[in-house]
């Protein structure tokens, strides 16, 4: 496993959601799995953008997990101003949300998202999207955002 | 529409006036005038005598019989005077017979005088010419020649008179019918309360008002006759010359029609319709106005509280959605997190939990589990209905065949679909759902090993009505309005899981198409669901009906 993880670029999880348990679910899951890539946790979408806007505060190439309802700006708020910023629009983002509302899901493919999940269709607490991503950044390229 | 009539009958109205003339323009002169009035009084009164005298003989059954008979009679009378002012053989032969030809003429018309004519040339011929009252052939040529002058004259006058009489006779009667048509004009306008019957005349003078106007504005006819008809306007509209512009509007398009502020006596003001049309004569000289306005006050009033109904209703409705919405999601994440440390502490306490415990956090994500459904019901629930889905073709036979298939879980209970089963255009989510529901119900709360659902349809006068009986258990009589309540459930839920929302959803979802569903049973052989469903739907009307029918409830 070291060896394999040598050849590429870690990447970096943004994860945007505003339940703790939620994030919790995911680092065990990440740990259960033995993946070690860094997680960079906003509760926000403000707090994602600030994240995301400044260089050093994540290493890239990075994917976002964002959830939907959340206080102050929602994920599908932040979805418009990530497109709409030069630099960010090219993030890969995955929606993982509770909200199974068809305009929900039509509205974040309307923004170019890798990829909707619903958290409550996740079985085994975050087991298998961890598992997902893990196999995800093997096998696709991400691009590198400067 | 009815204030276009208005303006219609407004119209014959200013056109009559303009056949009479009116008071005003007699009044240039008084003395031309009295000497005119006694003048024409002595030939009205003979005109009007001689008429009436045909109007009577008119009337009668054999009203042109009696007419000749009178031209007979005059003509005898008229021998008679001749004899009187001389002897046989004094001459006058033709001359005096001319009053009997004039009269009937004047009296009966130009026949009855073209036969006086002929019976006088007869009487002169044999009373006054050589040999006296005795018929003779034997013609003398200065006989024949006055025979002749004499009936081309009374021809002449009875033309000529009779044409007259024919054109007073006309006139009369052309101007008793404008007379009918003017009183019942004015019955028509004098007995309208809700419109305002304005006529001006070319310069905006109020020249008649009616008894709707008196209500409307609240001056009497007799303290506005004669006034400017900006007195109806405010104040600050007379400064801007609005009377003028609406006029000058009538004017140059024909009609001006606007919601105005108008004054009433006492000052308040009010809002009102008002048409204001230009009347004019046959020439298309301008001739007056006929302002037809109506106070839409309340129409006005009524109109905002439809106004704010329709948008508290809009607004409670969205936000009720929004409530179902939001609550079903931000009560299922805390919900979420339960059943995620419910399984960490599993997980990671293991073997230390005992029997007991390993009951209880079963129990609880099984609890947790139901939640969850009740709240996703929830949602679908409020959902019913709201979907602006497109209208596709379904044949029901293979919906509901689909649908079973779907849920069936073989537990020997059939199907058996009657024939004929519509093919029909309509909303498929809806209809879906609630055979879904319906066919669910009957397979989950079946009692028996072994049972048949049946499903049958049949066309209504606007749609169709589908039938979904069972052969289970039933539902008792008084349950059967419980059960298309929300989350209303007959077993409880630990016996037969289910969130109690599904025939509430049925409900919802029938009655969102505008049709009507009704549960049969008699508690023990089954129930027998009927609901019918609309040959077309259009869920934007939907939404409107309900609207209305809300307003008028309130």
């Amino acid at each position: 496993m070291p060896t394999d993880r040598q050849q590429y670029r870690e990447v970096t999880i943004v994860l945007i959601d505003d339940d703790d348990v939620d994030v919790m679910g995911i680092h065990r899951a990440l740990n259960k799995l033995r993946i070690l890539n860094p997680v960079v946790r906003a509760r926000d979408g403000f707090e994602g953008l600030t994240i995301l806007r400044d260089p050093q505060a994540i290493q890239r190439p990075f994917i976002i997990l964002l959830d939907i309802n959340m206080p102050r700006m929602n994920g599908l708020e932040m979805l418009a101003e990530l497109r709409n910023d030069p630099v960010l629009s090219s993030s890969v983002v995955f929606i993982l949300t509770t909200s199974k509302a068809d305009e929900d899901k039509v509205a974040a493919y309307q923004q170019h998202i890798a990829g909707y999940i619903v958290k409550s269709n996740v079985g085994n607490g975050f087991l298998q999207v961890m598992e997902m991503f893990d196999r995800y950044w093997r096998v696709v390229e991400l691009p590198e955002v400067s | 529409m009815s204030l276009n009539r208005f303006a219609i009958f407004a119209k014959t109205k200013l056109v009559l006036n303009d056949a009479t003339p009116t008071d005003r323009e007699g009044s240039t002169s008084g003395i031309k005038k009295t000497t005119k009035l006694a003048h024409d009084s002595i030939l009205d009164g003979l005109i009007r005598l001689l008429i009436r005298c045909y109007e009577m003989i008119q009337r009668t059954k054999y009203g042109d019989v009696y007419s000749y008979l009178l031209a007979i009679v005059f003509s005898i009378v008229n021998l008679f005077l001749r004899l009187l002012i001389a002897p046989i053989e004094g001459g006058l032969q033709f001359i005096t017979f001319f009053p009997c030809v004039a009269l009937s003429a004047m009296f009966v018309g130009a026949g009855p005088a073209l036969l006086s004519t002929a019976l006088c040339s007869v009487m002169a011929g044999y009373f006054f010419f050589p040999p006296y009252m005795q018929l003779t052939f034997e013609f003398h040529s200065d006989v024949v020649l006055s025979t002749l002058v004499f009936c081309l004259d009374g021809l002449i006058v009875s033309m000529s008179i009779g044409a007259m009489h024919r054109y007073f006779i006309d006139y009369r009667q052309t101007a008793e019918v404008m007379q009918n048509k003017e009183a019942q004009f004015q019955m028509i306008v004098d007995s309208i309360r809700d419109y305002a019957i304005i006529m001006l005349d070319v310069e905006g003078n109020i020249i008649s008002w009616n008894p709707g106007a008196e209500q409307n504005n609240g001056y009497q006819k007799n303290d506005i006759l004669g006034q400017h008809f900006s007195i109806l306007y405010p104040q600050e509209d007379i400064e801007n010359g609005k009377p003028e512009h609406d006029l000058g509007i009538a004017i140059n398009e024909g009609r001006f029609e606007d919601e105005n502020l108008r004054i009433r006596k006492e000052g308040s003001p009010y809002k009102a319709n008002v048409v204001i049309t230009a009347i004019r004569g046959s020439r298309g000289k301008l001739s007056g106005f006929a302002e037809i306005s109506c106070d839409i006050t309340e129409r006005k009033k009524a109109e905002m509280r439809m106004h704010h109904l329709l948008y508290e209703y809009t607004r409670s409705n969205d936000e009720l959605n929004n409530f179902a919405y939001v609550a079903s999601h931000d009560l299922k994440s805390p919900l979420r997190g339960i059943d995620q440390l419910a399984t960490w502490l599993a997980e990671d306490l293991g073997d230390q939990l005992s029997d007991g415990t390993k009951k209880h956090l079963h129990l609880m994500r099984n609890r947790i589990q139901r939640m969850e459904r009740l709240l996703d019901d929830l949602l679908a629930y409020s959902r019913v209905g709201h979907t602006d889905d497109e209208i596709v073709k379904i044949n029901t036979r293979d919906l509901v065949q689909d649908i079973y298939e779907m849920i069936t879980d073989n537990r020997g209970i059939q199907l058996d679909i009657a024939d004929p089963m519509p093919v029909l255009q309509t909303s498929k989510v809806p209809l879906e759902l609630v055979f879904r529901n319906l066919i669910n119900n009957a397979i989950k709360h079946h009692d028996k090993p072994e049972g048949c659902i049946r499903i049958s349809a049949h066309t209504t006068t606007d749609g169709y009505e589908f039938v979904v009986s069972d052969d289970g258990p039933g539902i008792a009589a008084d349950n059967q309005k419980r059960v298309f309540g929300m989350f209303q459930t007959l077993k409880s839920r630990d016996e037969v899981e289910g969130s109690g929302i599904g025939l509430s959803m049925v409900k919802k979802a029938v009655e969102s198409v505008g049709g009507k569903v009704t549960l049969e049973s008699d508690g023990t052989h089954g129930c027998t669901f009927r609901f019918t469903w609309p040959k077309t739907i259009t869920a934007k009307i939907l939404n409107v009906t309900t609207v209305e029918e809300k307003q008028y409830a309130n």
